[in-house]
């Protein structure tokens, strides 16, 4: 069995170099003999000459040499010989090539049974960060000799949404990639990060017909690498390119081929009829425009030292009155609690003792005797809910805990058992950025006997499924959750449409509590730096959960309440399974 | 969105005055019903155009909102939007103009305008967190609201042409 290659570093952590101008000029000289490729190069063009009208965009001729050497003539100009790769599926031909002594290329498909082209103009040094691909698609087709132009075109589409498949490329790479957005997607690398998360990506997709669709992401705010490829739904093989510089800051370009497994079909969201045709999905009008989330721009981030003092300047605020986007849909506060005492005591943990004064007060202390200020009792705030009978969930923060820590408990009072998210504030990475640790242990309470040897426990039940979370009938905030793997979660936000827009995701871990009912949580890492929790309940459809976040104002912890929709499952949890080739996760 | 009463200031006494008082003091004020279509004409020549001068210059309005020009300020003697604009996306007449009104003061240089619109807004989430940030990204993070109200605006004439002075909205 094959070691599982797990990264040093996740992708969201990779401090990828800004490489300049000159540095990606320079690399990009290897590219000049085309793209590598594990497959025998198809020679459908060898030897032919053909023109290329794209609407609003170039018109390119191509002469092709062999193989792997063609002439581009771009809107007439003088030819200029480059190395390229070639790729049949069925009737559609995938090349791409880049033009020697720039840092442009093109990656073009031809529909052979239409002569329908889209063209994407791709290049570097275009953005701030200049190892981001940028790219520009154009639509058109291969002049016929005394033929008039055909009136159709490849078209943008949202029919690929809530699509999900599993590719194995012929170089051996195994990904799982969902399109659960009409803009973004999401890929968990299986083979080159070992599969423990998923990532999202701006994208684009192009219908050529009712079977072959063309899809292209670049991983933008990591690598800055573009994967580009056509692939056809009913026979589930893709052929297409990848581009772009990796975390060694080589680079890759390579065409491959590859083989799909469906995983399953999410829910679409828009209107009966709306298959997302422009002006719905009308692209950026500037050149290679597109919509990309870049969270790190807008996250204020603070060192620990300057954030420990930002928190002690300000009150931590801990579910303040007043509007919440987030909560709107939330559970009524439950006065289960009210006049109880309790330990709580965690295996490899704290044993917390409570008492719950009024609904909103509540009293811990630590009985672990080597902690400092243990047998103290201090007084907190706090919200809880009743998920389900005998189902509480409620959180507080722990003031004089060294960490800003807070805790999310789940107490299941049927069972004796409990789970605890234990946030705490500052990662290596950034001050003011959530981190998480799970507590399992029992309720010990009088008249009842905690349990010995059972406890909640992780589990990847949720992996592939996807939730709509409405948080607000009065806003109309709704998100949908994609539980990627079983350490991963992603967000999709709907556009006015219904439709599936920006997307981004979080290491996750996700632990059954009852049948249907599930405690997770997200870590909003390199993005705002919050720890979201929340108890889902399948039965009920509802969620109950705080959101812990730290910026310029201290700490906060708030209510998370949202009706659920069921969105679709993806069929994945076969390949997190241990020991699975390629991946162990 | 603001409901407050339009008032003017009567030029003669400086006074505050409503603007039932207003026109009540003015005493020969033209009062034109404006149904769909247009206005019938009970005074001179000079006022119908007036009246289609003030119908030009709502529907002025309407195009430059609801095409989002950024050049509705132009419009008003402020050159500034007022807050009864605030957050609206679009401006459609309603009930064919049957409840418009347009009054002219008999002086011809200052009149008052009734319309009965279907008025949408886009009200901006007030939030913080991931969520709204990526809503906002993406173009949105809004509330969207249609509801019936009626526009009353004060217009006078500055260098030949109308200008709106006041304009308020109120539920219809």
């Amino acid at each position: 069995m094959a070691q599982v290659k797990y990264p040093v570093r996740q992708m969201h952590r990779i401090a990828y170099t800004k490489l300049t101008q000159a540095q990606i000029g320079d690399k990009l000289r290897a590219a000049a003999n085309g793209p590598g490729s594990a497959s025998e190069l198809s020679d459908v063009y060898a030897g032919k000459q053909i023109r290329i009208v794209t609407d609003n965009g170039p018109t390119l001729g191509y002469r092709f040499a062999g193989k792997n050497r063609l002439a581009l003539s771009e809107n007439g100009g003088g030819p200029a010989e480059a190395g390229y790769g070639a790729l049949a599926l069925g009737d559609i031909v995938f090349f791409t090539h880049l033009v020697p002594g720039t840092q442009r290329g093109y990656h073009v498909l031809v529909d052979q049974r239409t002569n329908l082209a889209t063209v994407f103009e791709v290049w570097f040094s275009g953005y701030k960060d200049n190892r981001e691909v940028q790219r520009q698609a154009y639509y058109g087709y291969v002049e016929q000799t005394g033929k008039e132009a055909p009136k159709r075109r490849h078209v943008i589409t949202n029919r690929v949404e809530g699509k999900g498949y599993y590719w194995k490329q012929d170089n051996g790479i195994e990904t799982l990639e969902f399109y659960p957005s009409t803009a973004y997607s999401n890929f968990v690398e299986l083979t080159r990060l070992g599969g423990e998360l998923g990532f999202c990506a701006p994208s684009d997709y192009v219908e050529v017909n009712d079977n072959v669709y063309i899809y292209q992401r670049t991983e933008c705010e990591l690598s800055g690498t573009q994967t580009i490829y056509a692939f056809d739904v009913n026979r589930m093989e893709q052929i297409g390119a990848r581009l772009g510089f990796n975390e060694k800051d080589d680079l890759e370009y390579y065409v491959f081929r590859g083989r799909g497994e469906w995983l399953g079909q999410l829910a679409h969201f828009e209107k009966f009829g709306d298959v997302g045709l422009p002006p719905a999905n009308a692209p950026a009008s500037a050149k290679g425009a597109r919509r990309v989330y870049r969270p790190m721009q807008t996250f204020h981030t603070f060192t620990r030292p300057e954030f420990d003092k930002l928190a002690a300047q300000h009150p931590a605020r801990v579910f303040p009155p007043g509007p919440n986007a987030m909560a709107g849909n939330k559970l009524e506060v439950s006065d289960y609690l009210v006049g109880k005492a309790m330990t709580l005591r965690y295996d490899h943990g704290p044993a917390i003792e409570y008492n719950f004064d009024e609904i909103q007060s509540l009293r811990w202390r630590r009985l672990d005797k080597e902690t400092p200020g243990a047998g103290e009792w201090t007084t907190a705030r706090y919200e809880s809910w009743e998920s389900a009978p005998g189902l509480i969930v409620f959180a507080h923060l722990l003031a004089g805990e060294p960490n800003h820590d807070c805790h999310v408990v789940v107490a299941d009072f049927d069972n004796s058992l409990v789970s605890c998210l234990h946030g705490t504030m500052g990662s290596p990475y950034i001050g003011n950025e959530a981190q998480v640790e799970n507590l399992f242990g029992v309720i010990e309470r009088e008249g009842a006997v905690a349990p010995k040897y059972a406890r909640h426990r992780f589990t990847d039940e949720l992996a592939g499924k996807a939730l709509t979370w409405n948080y607000s009938t009065e806003t109309g905030l709704t998100s949908m959750h994609l539980y990627t793997t079983p350490h991963s979660l992603s967000w999709i936000i709907f556009g006015q449409d219904g439709a599936g827009g920006l997307e981004w995701s979080g290491p996750a871990a996700y632990v059954k509590i009852r049948d249907g009912i599930y405690l997770g949580y997200w870590l909003e890492e390199a993005c705002n730096g919050t720890l979201g929790t929340i108890l889902i309940n399948l039965d009920t459809m509802h969620d109950c959960g705080a959101g812990y976040h730290g910026d310029a104002n201290g700490v906060s912890l708030s209510a998370v309440g949202a009706h659920a929709r069921l969105a679709g499952q993806f069929n994945v949890r076969k390949y997190f399974q241990p020991g699975r080739n390629g991946s162990g996760v | 969105m603001t409901n407050k009463p339009v008032t003017n200031k009567n030029a003669a006494t400086g006074s505050a005055a409503t603007r039932r008082n207003f026109f009540l003091k003015a005493g020969t004020a033209l009062s034109l019903p404006v149904a769909a279509g247009g206005a019938s004409s009970l005074r001179p020549v000079d006022s119908v155009e007036d009246v289609q001068s003030l119908r030009r210059l709502q529907q002025a309005l309407a195009r430059e909102i609801n095409n989002a020009t950024g050049r509705a300020a132009a419009l008003f003697t402020t050159r500034e939007l007022p807050a009864g604009l605030d957050n609206v996306t679009r401006l459609l007449p309603a009930d064919f103009g049957e409840h418009d009104a347009i009054e002219i003061a008999a002086d011809g240089r200052t009149s008052h305008v009734t319309l009965r619109c279907t008025v949408e807004t886009k009200t901006p989430i007030r939030a913080q967190g991931t969520l709204i940030e990526m809503a906002r990204a993406q173009g949105e993070g809004f509330v969207g609201a249609t509801s019936c109200r009626t526009l009353d605006m004060v217009c006078v004439r500055e260098a030949g042409s109308w200008k709106i002075k006041a304009l308020a909205t109120r539920d219809s």
